[in-house]
């Protein structure tokens, strides 16, 4: 076994995890290389210090509860999707029927139906704006502005 | 993939909602953690870890029931959990004081914060391969299996993550 290969699998050895057929050339390189023998009590000191970082097993009270919070939202998942789909429909009817009797309306100043076109009109665009931008985002690197 | 995860899946996909509570049961604490790991919150680790299995379960149509079930839902999980702190612009506070009652007196509370802060530091890669192995305790084949990379990856990665974490702790002294 070569000198790097011995340096890259001592935690493998150490954790009992190296392949039997693996574990002659192991030993034998160990008994020869004095740099590797001392680089696996290094290591065994640092796992030792790092063992400490190990997350104790969550209290079982923490499961009360947790399936039938996960079953109740899978359910309303249709529930909410139906609702939005609605309220946009309803919304979007309503707007256009108040824009379309405000402009048909004589009595309202020109400078009020420009404003309420400009209104729509921007509306519109930052809506596509958004849905392209989600889209496109979801192709490309997500989390490069999570900071390390 | 273990039988039960495929007949779960396979009885869910027949329209069985509730059979997915053995995937849950199989698979929460695992998720629990890796979330936690990630977070660094009980509460967000919670609220992410359901919300990974909500997510699977809408997406169970596209599994490859040939493969093991916990690599792929580890994904789901891990890009939750990473556009949930992207949103929050940062990585959570490394703090191990109310970690579900563990009992931290025992523990030195200054030298743990100065290893987790150091693992915070390093690469992505080098991190994940840390964090699944000593805040979640799997063994290396366990860590190549949920990656779904060959072992000499995983030690390789794991190398030189050890040899970046020892420098750093050896700048602060530790």
């Amino acid at each position: 076994m070569k000198h790097q290969e011995v340096l890259e699998k001592i935690p493998l050895y150490v954790a009992g995890e190296l392949p039997s057929t693996e574990l002659t050339g192991m030993k034998e390189h160990l008994e020869k290389c004095e740099a590797c023998r001392r680089e696996m009590e290094e290591f065994k000191k640092m796992e030792e210090m790092l063992e400490q970082l190990r997350l104790p097993d969550p209290p079982d009270e923490l499961w009360d509860g947790y399936w039938s919070g996960i079953f109740n939202r899978m359910e309303r998942g249709l529930g909410w999707m139906l609702f939005s789909l609605g309220a946009i429909m309803l919304l979007f009817f309503g707007f256009s029927r108040l824009v379309q009797g405000m402009l048909s309306d004589p009595g309202v100043p020109p400078m009020i139906k420009w404003g309420i076109l400009c209104i729509g009109g921007g509306l519109a665009i930052l809506l596509v704006s958004v849905i392209r931008e989600q889209l496109f985002y979801r192709k490309i690197e997500r989390y490069r502005e999570v900071r390390r | 993939m273990p039988v039960e995860d495929r007949e779960c899946i396979i009885a869910v996909l027949a329209g069985e909602k509730e059979a997915f509570s053995g995937i849950v049961e199989r698979y929460r604490k695992r998720a629990f953690l890796t979330a936690y790991s990630i977070v660094h919150n009980e509460q967000d680790a919670y609220d992410l870890s359901q919300e990974a299995f909500i997510r699977a379960y809408r997406n169970l149509k596209k599994f490859e029931l040939d493969r093991p079930f916990f690599p792929w839902f580890y994904r789901i999980l891990k890009n939750r959990c990473l556009s949930f702190l992207r949103k929050r612009k940062q990585l959570a506070e490394v703090s191990i004081e109310g970690v579900f009652g563990l009992n931290t007196t025992e523990i030195d509370h200054d030298q743990i914060r100065l290893i987790r802060e150091c693992v915070a530091a390093l690469p992505d890669n080098a991190r994940e391969i840390l964090n699944l192995r000593y805040y979640q305790g799997y063994s290396y084949q366990e860590i190549a299996d949920i990656l779904e990379k060959p072992i000499g990856s995983v030690m390789s990665g794991l190398f030189y993550a050890r040899k970046r974490l020892k420098e750093m702790l050896q700048e602060k002294g530790l």
